[in-house]
């Protein structure tokens, strides 16, 4: 019949297609002794995952004997859950999240640091200007509904404004001289720059909340391979100095791969934010590092966290980091 | 010299559906080998419940019931049923249709066709057997039904209202074509119509039904020879016979109003 | 063989579509809105030229996700229909739970769907599947219940067995019905696939689908590339339908009403 004609067909290519577009599993070995690492990133491919970008196209993984697999995330990136299920050995994020999760019991910990300051800020038109987070009283300003700083913001400078749930572009922004928006100041300040807006951008990390932005594991994995987990932190904040010191030019092409929509311009755009603001640095004044996480920072950190109400039950600051790897400044 | 088997036999059969109403009391019938019989009566007596109690499709509540010496159900291989509509699949050409009661049975394609351009020949059809039941006018439609349900050679032809649908001259063509068919194929007949004058040509046994309980009135034995001609239908003593049939007809229609 | 329309069947819609776009033009002239919250027709089709090869790639891969996604709901809407047809108690049994399904806002699920598929095709195609796959169970199985009660007589007077009244009759009359659920499923697959692109997506093969496209765009305030990726979706979205209705037809025309009869 006709019809055992047609349907046949269609479901033998849905299979066909089914079998080609299986899973992959990350378990295909590398060439001999290279180990096998997935790494979890927050987002599409961006400079602001560089320095990871660097130390892969300049071979600092290899030389570790690491073969690396930079997986991309999304607006729906589960970094958390990929990383405590074991999808990917590794993963990157803001502090606080780690912070937040192991007082959850997810059993995660921070291995090292990406940025000493977290490139969150608040994207302002320079007829009205933000200086600090007080600035924002009264304000009505577009933000991320979950994002700790606000309760910080809030809570422990008791500031008030109003919220509106964060959307993606910048089109409100652009209409509007009063408007507020939070923003990554590596990213949205360029685009509004490029269609003729004056604006800046304030920098939420201050001395009264500084989170980290962070590398982190597993604890089963940190448990299992602490050889690999250090190789891995020490690639790659060999790969961030010298992607934000040297020539950007190997990580920038291997990015230009993933996307074919970042420009040059963009892409020097946030390599100089990130050394202006110092993001992944720090400040040399302050003791700071590439790669550094302190046990000071990390405490007041809890403290502050506590304070605002996030954290499920205390912590303590051997629960959700390990100093062991660090590397050397 | 013996008479033969019945071909059907109702003896006191009682149906009603779960604890409802009677819908047929006592009927009794034997239909013998070759019999033409006509079921006609007023709505709702129960005529096609008669074919469909034959056929296996509903089961009786009490009294017996041997079609071709054995259950309905176990005889349905030597049955066949012509609905009221021809019941042609849609998405078959005409010569699949009619291969279809052959394709259940198992019979492989090549002979299948043969059997059925066969039969398609019979009826006149042999030049639409690749149309598409919508392609055909309701008289086609129905030969296409006949020729299907002669495919296995039935003994027994089971057929509800078939020629209701139809404009008269159509009609007469096909009771006249069905009696040719009769003669080479040989088969017992139980026949539900609404028309007197089709169910006189067509029959040797007719029986009008009352309603409500449905049951046997009376029946009227129609003695012309076979094959009947259409010239049948003008004779005075056809009209006489179909004269007899109205009034018995006209009897219980009364009665069902009080 | 189709009859040519008449006329003015052709020029109806141009001269509304004509009607629309100065309506555009008036509407931006007097709000004096900027190109980057309503661009012009012109500043549109001028994008849509200059990303050509952008728009190009990634309909390319919006359109393998929205396919595969559309195929596995068609097979496995087919089977999961033909156990609903089948049997009473499994119908009473899964039934509400494919409601349930259905109900679930898919944005809802999208991190669950994250976390198991990861970001890129598996996810996509799920997303597709998820939007797509209800329309055919539902109509399929109303197709399988719907057959003609003489047709079913019929076979059972020529004692067909179960499976022969499932394959010979019940399968070929539901063939409608699921036709008429895939052409639901293909208005619905490839707005599945940029919303599942959007959600779990990423910028595979270096473009990524018609989802990641909008993302990008909007980040970078390119509104009337963003305008133009809305265009190459429609028409995405137009060619999934009528390839779909190509299907229908093939496999309906010569027998089913729903087409003229061309013969009389």
């Amino acid at each position: 019949m006709t019809f055992r004609r047609t349907i046949l067909p269609l479901l033998l290519a849905a299979v066909a297609l089914l079998a080609g577009c299986g899973k992959k599993t990350g378990t295909a070995a590398g060439p001999a002794a290279l180990v096998k690492v997935r790494f979890q990133t927050d987002w599409f491919p961006q400079p602001e995952h560089g320095g990871y970008y660097q130390a892969l196209a300049k071979g600092y993984y290899a030389a570790e004997g690491l073969d690396v697999e930079i997986l991309p995330g999304g607006p729906n990136a589960q970094v958390m859950s990929a990383v405590a299920i074991g999808r990917a050995e590794l993963g990157m994020t803001n502090g606080d999240d780690v912070i937040v999760a192991v007082a959850r019991g997810v059993p995660v910990k921070m291995v090292g640091a990406e940025m000493q300051r977290d490139p969150q800020g608040i994207l302002f038109h320079t007829d009205h200007p933000l200086r600090d987070l007080k600035d924002l009283e009264g304000k009505t300003l577009m933000a991320g509904a979950g994002s700790t700083w606000l309760e910080v913001a809030r809570k422990k400078l008791g500031v008030k404004f109003n919220l509106l749930p964060l959307v993606g572009d910048l089109a409100r922004f652009m209409n509007d001289k009063t408007f507020v928006q939070q923003c990554f100041v590596t990213n949205e300040p360029f685009f509004a720059r490029e269609r003729g807006a004056s604006v800046g951008a304030l920098l939420i990390a201050s001395d009264s909340y500084e989170p980290y932005r962070v590398m982190f594991t597993s604890q089963k994995f940190l448990a299992e391979h602490p050889d690999v987990v250090a190789k891995f932190v020490r690639a790659s904040v060999k790969g961030w100095v010298d992607y934000l010191g040297g020539d950007p030019a190997p990580a920038n092409q291997l990015l230009a791969t993933k996307r074919n929509d970042l420009s040059p311009e963009f892409m020097a755009y946030s390599i100089k934010a990130m050394n202006d603001y110092k993001l992944v640095s720090g400040d040399p004044a302050k003791g700071e590092f590439a790669g550094q996480l302190t046990a000071a920072r990390l405490q007041k950190q809890i403290a502050l966290l506590q304070e605002v109400g996030v954290l499920d039950k205390p912590v303590a600051v051997g629960d959700v980091a390990t100093f062991e790897f660090i590397p050397k400044p | 010299m013996e008479p033969a088997a019945p071909i059907v036999k109702f003896t006191s059969l009682k149906k009603r559906y779960g604890t409802g109403p009677l819908i047929l009391d006592d009927i009794n019938l034997a239909a013998a080998p070759g019999d033409f019989i006509s079921l006609i009566g007023p709505s709702g007596c129960g005529k096609s419940t008669i074919l469909k109690l034959v056929s296996g499709l509903s089961p009786g509540t009490e009294g017996g019931l041997e079609v071709l010496g054995t259950t309905p159900k176990q005889a349905r291989d030597r049955q066949a049923f012509i609905f009221q509509d021809a019941t042609l699949l849609p998405w078959l050409t005409a010569q699949r249709n009619v291969e279809l009661p052959l394709r259940l049975r198992g019979m492989a394609a090549g002979e299948r066709a043969a059997k059925a351009q066969e039969m398609l020949s019979l009826v006149g059809l042999d030049a639409v057997r690749d149309y598409y039941p919508r392609q055909l006018s309701g008289g086609m439609k129905m030969r296409v039904s006949i020729a299907r349900a002669l495919t296995l050679s039935p003994q027994l032809l089971l057929l509800d209202e078939p020629f209701g649908a139809l404009d008269e001259m159509t009609r007469n063509r096909l009771n006249e074509e069905l009696l040719a068919l009769r003669e080479s194929s040989r088969f017992t007949a139980l026949f539900v119509t609404h028309s007197v004058s089709e169910a006189v040509f067509l029959s040797n046994r007719v029986l009008v039904m009352a309603a409500n309980p449905g049951r046997f009135h009376a029946e009227v034995k129609v003695d012309f020879p076979y094959p009947r001609v259409p010239a049948l239908r003008a004779r005075p003593d056809f009209q006489a016979k179909v004269n007899e049939v109205s009034q018995l007809l006209h009897q219980v229609e009364e009665v069902v109003g009080a | 063989m189709k009859k040519i329309p008449p006329l003015w069947l052709w020029v109806l819609p141009v001269v509304s579509g004509l009607l629309f776009v100065a309506l555009w033009y008036g509407v931006r002239t007097a709000s004096g809105l900027q190109s980057w919250i309503l661009p012009t027709p012109m500043e549109i089709l001028t994008a849509a030229w200059q990303e050509k090869a952008r728009l190009l790639a990634a309909a390319g891969n919006t359109a393998v996700g929205a396919l595969v996604g559309f195929l596995l709901a068609g097979t496995l809407g087919f089977a999961t229909s033909l156990l609903l047809g089948v049997s009473r108690s499994l119908r009473a049994g899964l039934y509400p739970w494919l409601l349930v399904l259905q109900m679930t806002p898919v944005i809802v699920l999208t991190p669950i769907i994250m976390l198991w598929a990861g970001p890129g095709l598996p996810g996509i195609v799920t997303v597709t599947w998820l939007i797509s796959f209800f329309p055919i169970v539902a109509n399929m199985t109303q197709g399988l219940l719907s057959t003609d009660m003489n047709h079913v007589a019929l076979f059972r007077m020529a004692n067909a067995t179960r499976v022969q009244e499932m394959l010979l009759l019940r399968v070929p009359s539901a063939m409608p019905y699921y036709l008429a659920g895939l052409r639901i499923a293909a208005t619905l697959a490839p707005i599945g696939a940029i919303f599942g692109e959007y959600m779990v997506g990423n910028s595979s093969g270096g473009t990524g689908g018609l989802g990641f496209l909008v993302y990008s765009y909007n980040t970078q305030i390119k509104i009337p590339a963003l305008f133009a990726t809305a265009l190459t979706s429609c028409l995405l979205g137009f060619i999934f339908v009528a390839a779909v209705s190509w299907l229908n037809r093939a496999v309906l025309h010569k027998w089913h009403d729903s087409f003229e009869r061309n013969d009389h």
